[in-house]
């Protein structure tokens, strides 16, 4: 299961000493196609079927609730009345209730095409980051396109972990890009 | 609630934001769980969490440690759509029962078509010092002229 080991210019110095691992068969009858990814310093060889990235999901839409932009900023212990008072948030500006930063994470996509890794049994969240371009208003109706953009694999301190990179687009019901974001996801052993 | 305003003239590269303090609890998880629609059972089944591998149990959810950086971020700037770009990377698992400090200082000021941007880098931490995320965020301000 082991393969070659290439260094690359030493753009991150600071990185742990990494394995590369091949996943899946190495025989030639597998289906899912090769594909040389390269994170840091290290070129490795990760499987999976490279058909499915940047196939963009289809549109979903949500309504945007008062209530849910309220127990939202409940949940997260934000007391900003913006959040959930008509009035303070026409106070401060505002056409309405807004939604805050991360509220953007309630949206879930439709369905990805499979990517077909088989690896790990923990799947955890790498990362998100957002760009904001238009408030999102109580009463706005945001539709969600995402599609995988990356995969790459690398070895650490808590062994090899698989990183699965969407990208988010939010629009709103003007068809104005609201937002875009993108994701990190993480499979580990 | 008033805020305190904030101009991009009297900031400063090295300034800090003004740190958010937060306890998480299991019951905030669980609130966050509903009202994120992440029911991943591993931010709030102990069994199934250490059967996932995570033998100390229960994590906050990365996107909850991002919510609080985001209020971090919110509750300093005059407008949450003040803010333009926000990212976050997640390392450490905070736990409830931790004591997690959101905290950040401005790395960058400048202005860029027509708007006047402070870029910050942001972190949480738990009350050992170590980073649960790190992350970045730039923000629009208005200045005083």
């Amino acid at each position: 299961m082991f393969t070659v080991m290439i260094y690359e210019n030493l753009r991150r110095p600071s990185r742990p000493s990494f394995l590369t691992h091949r996943y899946g068969q190495s025989g030639g009858h597998n289906p899912q196609r090769h594909c040389d990814i390269r994170y840091g310093r290290i070129s490795t060889v990760v499987e999976f079927d490279r058909n499915a990235l940047g196939v963009e999901s289809a549109p979903v839409s949500y309504e945007v609730e008062k209530g849910a932009i309220r127990k939202f900023a409940e949940a997260i212990g934000d007391d900003d009345p913006i959040y959930s008072d008509e009035q303070a948030a026409q106070a401060a500006g505002f056409k309405t209730i807004v939604a805050p930063p991360t509220f953007l994470c309630t949206f879930r996509a439709q369905e990805l095409p499979d990517l077909k890794i088989q690896f790990g049994r923990v799947r955890l969240n790498g990362g998100n980051e957002y760009e904001y371009y238009q408030p999102i208003y109580a009463g706005d109706t945001i539709t969600l396109t995402a599609k995988y953009a990356d995969v790459s694999e690398r070895s650490g301190r808590t062994g090899s972990m698989v990183f699965v990179i969407t990208e988010l687009t939010f629009k709103n019901q003007h068809g104005e890009v609201v937002a875009k974001g993108r994701n990190t996801g993480i499979m580990r052993e | 609630m008033a805020k305190r305003p904030v101009y991009y003239d009297d900031l400063n590269v090295g300034d800090a934001l003004p740190t958010l303090v937060k306890e998480p609890t299991t019951r905030q998880l669980v609130k966050y769980a509903g009202a994120s629609g992440d029911y991943y059972e591993i931010h709030y089944d102990h069994h199934f969490a250490v059967n996932s591998g995570l033998k100390d149990g229960v994590i906050v959810h990365g996107l909850l440690t991002a919510g609080w950086m985001g209020q971090m971020l919110t509750d300093w700037l005059p407008s949450p759509t003040a803010l333009k770009k926000f990212g976050v990377s997640y390392r450490a698992m905070a736990r409830p029962g931790d004591t997690i400090s959101c905290k950040g200082a401005i790395t960058n000021k400048y202005d860029k078509d027509g708007e006047y941007l402070v870029d910050c880098e942001i972190y949480a931490e738990n009350q050992r010092g170590e980073k649960c995320a790190i992350g970045h965020a730039t923000a629009a301000l208005p200045t005083r002229a």
